[in-house]
């Protein structure tokens, strides 16, 4: 089984007594330890490896890294299944199961294939122009078209595995392991910087594993390599990161970097990660990032066994595969030369290398004619044959200015092709950074201009060419970059570098026709999304003129390559259709990821439980063995209910509302916003910010209080207590309780300095037990009976201190459901044990715990008002019929001068109302629409909507409140309220619903 | 009126991760050592530190100066003072100290602008050491505590995962401290156990 008919003897890095078995589509097959997914199945003659988007045409490896558009693979089973992986960055382990993908049934036998045949009728925009009619149609072609859209499949359930994130710091972050990385790294570090050196391969090295036709100080490239990184292993500073992406660069130098971690460097833990997103922010970021091979523009280059030839050269030197049995290369420049001596040397058939350049010269090009290559000089490949594989091509002479060919065509038999159109240095983070570009007519490519971030690029994607300037570049650029964030150094002494010298190239960007008046063939430019040379050109004709436009109308550079082979390619074929130039048109914006990330990685471990904080109290405890339901308030957890076995929640609530008014009710408060408030100008302070007078609160003494925001609408509210000279005790909502405190804090530094109060919060210090009901007097007597709880002693709004239980308490005589009511505030960590005694010695009492939403029944009962529930943002005190609380008589407070403007004085501003309904039993639902003027069917006159709406045990009936339209002026009138089915009749009335005399607060 | 203190029930009162604590042990040479400081007392002390009398009295009572630098903290064997802002320092003392001391701070400043308040429970601490420490609170922390820039005597105000912390070094084993806020602490502790679990946990009691 282990064949690898097309491993080549002794060649590569791979280890070679470390076999592994691999599942491809079904069948399985042997590759070595070191082999990527691509490498392995090349080692096995398989170039075929997936079905192109569009027209499904049979499509091979082209590339040996992150710009692989063709070779895209399902990886795993079941959930944890990963689609659209690059086979070239898969890194081969013991039992990958891998399936090819957009083809049905087979990869051999694809029944899509038959776009390929009807190509004419799928012209680029093809879905726009043809879906847009009739318009109501739309709903159905979506369903059709999401169906075929795609490549692989995701999975359906939740994600198996375990993604971590960490943050980081350094001195120095390095993007790219090459030669130009390797040595600013190696520089960097010898000054004790903080380095972090990433590369999105297995190993690092980049061109250093597969151009070993150089030597460094008289070593190979490999172990020149492997010296550097034993030294930088060394370090204790230095951070090696291999298989790691640069995802993104974002401002001040912030960068997410994604690590695939290999199962071999898994700890031996049961906590397996997959993925690390790293959060780094560096103080110098070194751009190492390469460049990427352009392919050529030519008849039908899409067929497997067409790839990019340094990524052949790559695929031969480092992994020792050999490409295959008859290999032709097709080239504008030098380097496919250096591709071709690797092959001669490991006894490679060679058909010959087509070249369109007239005149190659220079000493890579003398040694293919002295070793009897055979060379065609300003030729190109104008067509090819080969279904499933290359078979063989026919190359025509080009004249002189490359625009026709001329002369006798020749075919030539090959089942293998590596071209070479030029190289794209990978800009790709450095744009991303915020940095300008600048177009390089030699080379006709893109490079970095003027950096926006302290960051330097060098190498291959500053546009370097030899590898004696990348080192050097590498070793000044990790030394300056060291220098400049304090580490004190030299750079190393530059190596000495043998290598061949590369010339220029010729850049024609697509290939002529043989026959200008037959048009038939593809000429691919984008092989992800089947984007072809004339559908750029249409898309031109059309008035797609600028780049966007094209990208989005032809798809152009989209997909999980982002066109990483094709951008350039394509704005330049855009530039000759409108005769313009490349720089002219400018690029595409380079967005993050540079390839594709795993949404898990970026969720990281804030999944499940850890998804958000859940707060709980001190009674949560109780709370949860008396069987509570919880609501989320906030990030609070909040005892809601609690029922008994077989009660409804109505019943449920029914009777914590009764047992609150007929007896005692219990209910955790503690969540409720605290601020401890102290100074000499608290009073004052106090003033200015809430609407009433504060100025002669007398120690003891409480007070209920509006916030407004400057516009006059209604902020939060709560009651403030005096506790002794110039100590106050704030509460506000729960879910204001760090806006307030926000709040105070602001007003106090920037508009009053001058005045001497500070803010303290306290929220979580105390845990807060409120008792209320008729009996809870009785109750609190026994638990605290040194204290006269007498009306007399403890009026309603004042505070005492004393033991409740044994315990050291403040006690509020305040209350929210408007019956008597103490509110016992002990320190957090005896709260269950304020809760568990008030429970005991209440059971003659028979006390019902009560939860928030017996809460919101019994405030609503006395019209009381929820901050966020009556108001929202755009309600003032007068709307709710609170003009008892702003005070006349105050020369200032937040909000008081808004609460003059006409606008707010307006008799049809929506006011807050009571409503009730006919049928007694039936709860309106909360949010629903108000009308004054029923019609038979929308749209009607809407005036206003439903705030609260409950069942009210103690009124035996039904109750709601409302924001209505001019809300006072109707009080006693008849509105409607048009449901789905049926429409309620509603009476308008004032928002006291119980105890109208308000006699139940003294019990 | 006399302001209460939780002094009275010292032993018998929960802390917030005491049901989640239940357990101690684990491997000594994961790297990780986790445990709460229960019920420490913690003050939290307002007043201009331009005002000479401010810091001079508070320094007889604390019996060492004011931390002014932001971000850092003192300590000696009373308590530790942490700088929390401009006009704001928590201090953490001995549990059951914090009473006297809020005593003889207010005793001492009753003639300044100050505030002395009483925080003792809204927050607990958690302390975790060993040599994954720190990569451990690198998982959710944004702030640099590589050893050259964060050091023992500093403290920082910052987010560990989605919890507010404030987080000082006690030493170079290392040892940190988590101040984290009640409601918060079982959650920052479940996390903790989380990103500490493929090293190995130590629970100390």
């Amino acid at each position: 089984m282990n064949k690898q008919l097309f491993r080549v003897k002794d060649l590569g890095q791979v280890d070679r007594s470390k076999p592994l078995r691999f599942k491809f589509d079904g069948k399985f097959f042997v590759g070595y330890r070191g082999d990527t997914l691509a490498s392995a199945l090349l080692a096995n003659g398989i170039h075929l490896v997936g079905r192109s988007f569009k027209y499904h045409r049979p499509r091979g490896i082209l590339s040996a890294g992150a710009e692989e558009p063709n070779a895209l693979v399902q990886v795993g089973e079941g959930n944890g299944t990963d689609p659209n992986t690059r086979a070239t960055q898969i890194k081969l382990e013991d039992g990958l199961i891998v399936k090819s993908q957009n083809r049905w049934p087979s990869l051999l036998l694809d029944l899509g294939y038959i776009n390929n045949l009807l190509h004419r009728l799928l012209p680029a925009g093809f879905y726009y122009k043809t879906f847009m009619w009739p318009s109501s149609w739309w709903m159905r072609y979506e369903y059709w078209i999401r169906r075929i859209a795609g490549l692989g499949e995701a999975p359906k359930g939740a994600d198996p595995d375990r993604y971590e994130k960490t943050h980081a710091h350094c001195d120095v972050l390095i993007v790219g392991g090459g030669p130009a990385g390797l040595s600013a790294a190696l520089a960097a570090g010898k000054t004790g910087a903080r380095v972090v050196l990433v590369d999105e391969q297995d190993s690092f090295g980049g061109s250093l594993n597969s151009n070993t036709d150089c030597t460094v100080d008289e070593h190979t490239t490999l172990d020149w390599r492997k010296r550097t990184l034993a030294i930088l292993e060394g370090m204790p500073e230095v951070i090696l990161l291999n298989r790691t992406v640069a995802t993104g660069y974002y401002d001040h130098n912030f960068l997410t970097l994604l690590e695939t971690v290999s199962p071999g460097q898994q700890n031996q833990s049961e906590y397996k990660t997959r993925q690390r997103l790293w959060k780094i922010r560096a103080k110098r970021v070194v751009l190492a990032t390469g460049a990427l091979e352009r392919p050529l523009v030519f008849k039908d280059n899409d067929r497997p066994g067409i790839m990019l030839s340094a990524s052949m050269r790559a695929y031969l030197n480092q992994y020792g595969v050999s490409p295959g049995n008859r290999v032709l290369l097709f080239t504008n420049n030098d380097d496919a030369y250096r591709t071709a001596i690797s092959l001669k040397e490991n006894n490679i058939p060679i058909a010959g290398i087509v070249d369109l350049r007239e005149d190659p010269t220079g000493e890579l090009v003398d040694r293919i004619r002295h070793e009897g290559i055979a060379l065609y000089p300003g030729y190109a490949i104008v067509s090819t044959t080969g279904h499933l594989r290359i078979k063989s091509v026919r190359i025509m002479k080009l004249n002189d200015d490359g625009t026709k060919v001329i002369g006798n065509a020749k075919d030539i038999t090959c089942d293998c092709i590596g071209m070479s159109g030029g190289w794209n240095p990978t800009v790709h983070l450095f744009s991303q950074s915020g940095g300008k570009l600048e177009w390089d007519d030699k080379f006709e490519r893109f490079l970095p201009k003027i950096a926006n971030q302290p960051l330097i690029s060098i190498g291959a994607c500053n546009g370097t060419q030899s590898l004696s300037d990348c080192l050097k570049d590498g070793l000044k650029a990790g030394a300056e970059s060291a220098r400049a964030t304090n580490n004190k150094g030299r750079a190393p002494g530059t190596p000495r570098v043998v290598e061949s010298k590369c010339n220029d190239e010729r850049a024609i960007w697509i290939i002529p026709r043989e026959n200008s008046y037959k048009k038939n063939g593809k000429y691919f430019v984008d092989f992800q999304n089947d984007v072809t040379a004339s559908d750029i050109s249409l898309a031109a004709r059309e008035g797609y003129r600028s780049v966007e436009h094209l990208k989005r109308y032809t798809t152009m550079g989209m997909g999980t390559d982002q066109g990483k082979t094709s951008n350039v390619t394509a704005l330049a074929i855009l530039g000759e259709t409108l005769g313009t130039t490349a720089p002219n048109i400018g690029h595409t914006t380079f967005r993050p990821p540079y390839t594709p990330a795993t949404i898990g990685a970026y969720a990281g471990r804030n999944v499940g439980a850890l998804f958000d904080p859940i707060r709980t109290t001190a009674m949560h405890e109780h709370h949860e063995e008396f069987g509570a339901k919880f609501e989320h308030v906030s990030q609070w957890m909040r005892a809601w209910y609690y029922p008994k076995p077989n009660e409804t929640m109505q019943q449920t609530i029914n009777r914590e509302v009764k047992a609150a008014r007929d007896s005692i009710g219990l209910l955790d408060a503690s969540t409720l916003g605290k601020i401890d408030i102290k100074g000499l100008d608290a009073a004052e302070f106090l003033n200015r910010i809430y609407t009433n007078s504060w100025l002669k609160l007398a120690p003891g003494k409480a007070r209920y209080g509006l916030m407004l925001k400057e516009d006059g609408m209604v902020m939060d509210d709560g009651v403030t207590t005096h506790l002794n000279s110039n100590h106050y005790h704030m509460t506000t909502t729960t879910g204001g309780a760090a806006s307030v405190l926000d709040w105070l804090e602001e007003w106090h530094q920037t508009e009053w300095p001058d005045l001497d109060v500070y803010f303290t919060s306290v929220t979580e210090h105390w845990a807060v037990a409120s008792i209320c009901g008729p009996n809870c007097r009785s109750l609190l007597a026994e638990l605290a009976p040194e204290l006269d709880l007498s009306d007399e002693a403890f009026p309603f709004m004042t505070v005492k201190e004393g033991d409740v239980a044994g315990i050291a308490a403040r006690i509020f005589r305040i209350s929210f459901t408007g019956e008597l009511s103490f509110e016992i505030n002990v320190p957090r960590r005896y709260g269950l044990a304020l809760w568990q005694a008030l429970i005991e010695k209440g059971e003659k009492y028979d006390i019902c715990p009560y939860g928030t939403e017996a809460m919101h029944v019994l405030r609503a009962e006395k019209g009381f008002i929820i901050v966020g529930q009556e108001t929202d943002g755009t309600v003032t005190p007068h709307d709710l019929g609170m003009d008892w609380i702003v005070s006349k008589t105050k020369h200032d407070f937040i909000g008081k001068r808004a609460l003059s403007r006409s606008d707010m004085l307006k008799s049809d501003r929506k006011q807050l109302v009571g409503l009730l309904n006919e049928n007694e039993n039936e709860v309106i639902p909360e949010g629903s629409q108000i009308v004054e003027m029923l019609q038979p069917s929308p749209p009607m006159a809407m005036i206003g909507h439903i705030t609260s709406s409950y069942y009210s045990p103690n009124c035996n009936r039904s109750i709601a409140m409302a924001l209505i339209k001019g809300g006072k002026a109707r009080i006693g009138k008849t509105l409607h309220i048009p449901l789905k089915n049926k429409t309620i009749k509603v009476k308008v009335t004032d928002t006291l619903f119980l105890d109208k005399n308000k006699e139940l607060t003294d019990g | 009126m006399v302001d209460v203190s939780p002094n009275k029930k010292e032993n018998e009162g929960i802390s917030p991760l005491d049901s989640l604590i239940k357990l101690s042990g684990g491997p000594q040479d994961g790297g990780i050592c986790l445990k709460e400081h229960r019920h420490t007392g913690k003050l939290v002390l307002r007043g201009n530190p331009n005002d000479s009398r401010f810091t001079k009295l508070v320094y007889r009572v604390l019996g060492n100066k004011l931390p002014l630098t932001p971000n850092t903290f003192v300590q000696n064997k009373q308590q530790t003072t942490i700088w929390l802002g401009p006009d704001e320092w928590l201090i953490n003392c001995f549990p059951g100290d914090e009473s006297t001391i809020e005593n003889n701070l207010n005793n001492s400043l009753s003639k300044i602008s100050n505030s002395v308040t009483n925080v003792s429970d809204n927050s607990t601490i958690i302390q975790i050491s060993g040599s994954k420490a720190r990569t451990v609170i690198m998982k959710g922390c944004s702030i640099d505590i590589h050893p050259r820039t964060f050091q023992p005597g500093q403290a920082v105000q910052s987010n560990l995962a989605l919890a507010l912390i404030v987080l000082w070094q006690i030493d170079q084993k290392p040892t940190y401290n988590i101040l984290v806020r009640s409601s918060f602490s079982s959650y920052l502790w479940q996390w903790l156990l989380d990103a500490g679990a493929e090293f190995g946990i130590h629970i100390e009691k």
